[in-house]
């Protein structure tokens, strides 16, 4: 199990997003980012803050950081081509209500989903011909 | 560069394809591994192996980028490195215009050091005459006359082996830049 097994994607209307849904995506970004980097050679450089509390949202610089979040979710999402379902970015942290809310997590999940089964498409080295098609030498 | 990214993929790792009549027409899809059970993989030729983004940035190239592009890159600069020779050769006595000695290159020399343990030349780019010291003395030559080419040193003296370095049996080192 994973960080990714615990993002929340079934908010429904009402339901509010705080400190503790953002340390849980941060910690997605540390857990992707990783992922990403280590065993499939991209190379985010993400800023990440993990250590959220209640009152950071009231502060000073609280606008910038939710910007760095959004666009932590934007860069991990474009490091893939992503399936026709998979939800877009929120154009803006301001006003962020449920389902969008959900869509930042279904992001990761499908961006996780994917980079899970992108190894069984690899060819390894003296199973391929160059410039061969199909699948049997 | 940019990996493949299945979303056809069943629980035990059998990727789907298609099988096709002769006309196109696509009659199922089958999943399909490999079960020759190697004793290894083998390198997967994938974004992580050939070209990670990190080696693609430090080359101004962007996710995109293929190693064919870093090659490209890279020649250039190769081209433009510094290059050295290093050898040693037998001097055997001869000397003058029609016997010089030659050190040929795979680059354009530009400065060469040649020297036996009683005998030391200094070549310089484009310079037509050498430079020579000899141990026993204080005293120096620039009489031996070089000559500058594309993938060659050469340099003869008309008066003695000696100052054309080339004394018999006398062992020469030499470094040549480029």
């Amino acid at each position: 199990m994973s960080v990714i097994d615990t993002l929340v994607t079934d908010r429904v209307n009402g339901v509010k997003y705080n400190y503790s849904d953002m340390n849980r995506v941060e910690s997605a970004f540390v857990y992707l980012q990783a992922k990403m980097n280590g065993e499939f050679g991209f190379n985010l450089s993400l800023t990440i803050k993990t250590n959220w509390v209640r009152n950071d949202l009231g502060q000073v610089g609280a606008q910038a950081l939710m910007e760095q979040y959004r666009q932590n979710v934007v860069a991990i999402r474009g490091a893939i081509t992503q399936m026709a379902e998979t939800p877009s970015a929120p154009a803006s942290m301001r006003f962020l209500d449920w389902a969008k809310a959900n869509d930042i997590e279904k992001i990761l999940q499908d961006v996780e989903w994917l980079l899970n089964r992108m190894p069984f498409a690899f060819r390894h080295s003296g199973a391929t011909i160059s410039g061969q098609r199909g699948l049997i030498r | 560069m940019n990996d493949r990214t299945p979303t056809e993929v069943l629980a035990n790792g059998a990727i789907r394809y298609g099988i096709y009549d002769s006309a196109g027409v696509l009659l199922r899809y089958e999943y399909i591994k490999p079960e020759d059970a190697p004793t290894q993989d083998g390198t997967a030729l994938n974004k992580a192996n050939l070209l990670k983004d990190v080696t693609a940035a430090l080359y101004g190239l962007g996710t995109g980028a293929v190693p064919n592009d870093v090659f490209a890159l890279i020649k250039p600069l190769l081209d433009s490195k510094a290059k050295i020779a290093t050898g040693s050769y037998i001097g055997t006595g001869t000397y003058g215009v029609s016997t010089p000695n030659s050190l040929t290159l795979s680059f354009t020399p530009k400065l060469a050091f040649v020297a036996s343990n009683t005998t030391f030349g200094i070549f310089a780019n484009n310079f037509p005459k050498a430079l020579l010291f000899r141990s026993t003395t204080t005293a120096f030559s620039t009489d031996p006359v070089v000559t500058w080419s594309v993938s060659s040193l050469s340099w003869y003296d008309a008066g003695s082996p000696v100052f054309q370095l080339s004394e018999s049996g006398k062992t020469y080192n030499y470094v040549v830049l480029g």
